[in-house]
């Protein structure tokens, strides 16, 4: 059987658009499913193929929301070393510094892994003292730690957070970080 | 032959974008707990407008949860929960009498049911009805929590200190209240830091029939925290951990607290309420119904904002016991 080429022609108009209405509805909806804890902020700074370096996705509290940003950072030999290395790049803030989250001058003070898993991170009393924020804000500031950490780093179960050595009630006066962050932090995700 | 080209043309491109729409399912987190008065069934979404489109009816014996489109539900497969889906329809199918209440919360949206068991109340009559029955709304004892203090000024802003501002309303609120002859306690009158324990074992000492702890926010409008209680984790504990889960009991009633506090706000200063149910150590250890209520510092920068405020939380505390 021939097709004449009118027909041709009318065939491949339909489709192209039927493939506009796709495209349409694909953008619209797509743009509407977009959730507002996360969002992919690529570090601008061109990434050098470095086999010492490794990739990591760290999580900074942004107003009302977590924002994740790659960033490049050399391998450590030891898991908490590891860890130490992610926090201090949550320290530095996320390359969008209105709005952030990240209490200024805080200094990574150690790290070490307990035998039960738990991450010990010790940090300077600018955590607490500069933390400025409402109860939201103290528990994303808490959850990017956390997330941050766990996401990168295999075999840390909890972290728990101390102060110059020691442990606190809370950094804002909101939540309590005398326990390990997990069960404080995960609820807002803890779907399984 | 123009006009059918025309039609046909906007048949395909609206048929095209109908595809794209079916095709977009919205995923749909579902947690459930269980407790004393009934059960609670939470469906959380990142899409947020989805969830507000999202409405709950009773039929029977059912429950059908009707969303704007088919959801893809995600579920724990050990859920003790006769649950069925068709299109975006959701049954849960509930054995026992029940009365239900719903309720919309932001950060992250979730729409909550709770399905509240009525064999133990009288017909008709919500728990919370029921319990302020059985106690004289005037004799209970408001606690009014001032946030911060001494070396913690929380939120500063310019020349306003958190702590400050807080003790100012609360003091505010007390002179209202004493007015009214009702019993009111403060947990600090001068610029004193306590801790999260000192706050709570101090009203906790005092039998506290409702207790309000007031916060600055970086939100414009009012942040009403409502204490989160995983039920999963209401387990048997000790010491301080156990006194961080007494709020376990007076959740639902800190719910409707926090609504009818809303409501008073929204009707009276015509500002956004936004509800946050987060795990607010302070909250979790009182025995008592229990909100936090946080408001941006420009409600709160002068007298009469601030009393206009004082005025509209203590409405909402009389609406809840009534």
């Amino acid at each position: 059987m021939r097709i004449n080429r009118p027909k041709l022609v009318w065939i491949g108009i339909f489709l192209l658009l039927f493939i506009a209405g796709l495209t349409a509805g694909y953008f619209y909806f797509m743009a509407r499913q977009k959730g507002p804890v996360y969002e992919l902020v690529r570090n601008k700074e061109e990434i050098q193929q470095d086999p010492d370096l490794s990739t990591i996705r760290v999580y900074y509290p942004l107003k009302d929301r977590l924002v994740m940003e790659e960033r490049r950072v050399r391998r450590q030999p030891s898991t908490a070393a590891m860890a130490g290395s992610v926090i201090e790049e949550f320290l530095k803030g996320p390359s969008i510094e209105q709005d952030s989250l990240v209490p200024e001058g805080v200094r990574l003070l150690s790290t070490f892994v307990g035998k039960d898993g738990i991450l010990y991170v010790d940090l300077s009393d600018e955590m607490r003292r500069n933390f400025q924020g409402d109860a939201y804000a103290e528990l994303l500031l808490l959850k990017g730690l956390y997330e941050s950490v766990i996401s990168n780093i295999a075999g840390i179960e909890d972290i728990k957070v101390l102060i110059e050595g020691k442990e606190i009630e809370s950094l804002g006066g909101h939540i309590s970080i005398l326990y390990p962050l997990k069960n404080t932090v995960t609820f807002i995700t803890n779907r399984e | 032959m123009t006009k059918k080209v025309f039609i046909v043309l906007l048949v395909l491109i609206f048929s095209g974008f109908y595809f794209m729409a079916e095709a977009q399912n919205v995923e749909v987190n579902v947690r459930f707990s269980e407790g004393p008065d009934g059960r609670r069934i939470v469906f959380e979404s990142s899409d947020e407008s989805f969830i507000k489109n999202t409405s709950a009816s009773i039929l029977k014996d059912s429950i059908l949860v009707k969303f704007p489109s088919a959801p893809v539900l995600r579920y724990r497969s050990d859920m003790n929960l006769d649950l069925s889906v068709q299109g975006s329809i959701v049954s849960i199918r509930v054995k026992e009498p029940f009365k239900m209440k719903t309720l919309f919360l932001s950060g992250p949206p979730r729409f909550s049911i709770d399905i509240l068991k009525t064999s133990q109340t009288e017909p008709g009559l919500p728990n919370i009805i029921k319990e302020s029955n059985m106690t004289t709304p005037s004799s209970i004892r408001i606690i009014i929590d001032p946030g911060h203090g001494g070396y913690d000024p929380g939120i500063i802003d310019g020349d306003l200190r958190e702590k400050d501002l807080t003790l100012t309303i609360a003091k505010e609120m007390e002179s209202m209240l004493l007015k009214k002859n009702r019993p009111v306690f403060l947990t600090r009158r001068t610029d004193q830091f306590l801790s999260i324990t000192d706050r709570s074992i101090l009203a906790n000492q005092k039998t506290p029939g409702i207790f309000i702890s007031i916060h600055l926010s970086l939100s414009a409008g009012v942040v009403i925290n409502i204490p989160y209680v995983e039920a999963s984790a209401i387990e048997p504990t000790e010491g301080i951990f156990d006194m961080m889960h007494r709020q376990r009991r007076y959740v639902e009633k800190s719910k409707a607290l926090a609504e009818a506090i809303g409501e008073a706000i929204k009707e009276d200063l015509k500002k956004e309420v936004v509800y946050r149910e987060i795990p607010i150590s302070l909250l979790s250890s009182i025995g008592a119904p229990a909100v936090m209520v946080e408001f941006a510092g420009n409600l709160v920068d002068d007298k009469e904002k601030r009393l206009r405020l004082s005025r509209a939380i203590l409405k909402g505390i009389e609406d809840a016991n009534q």
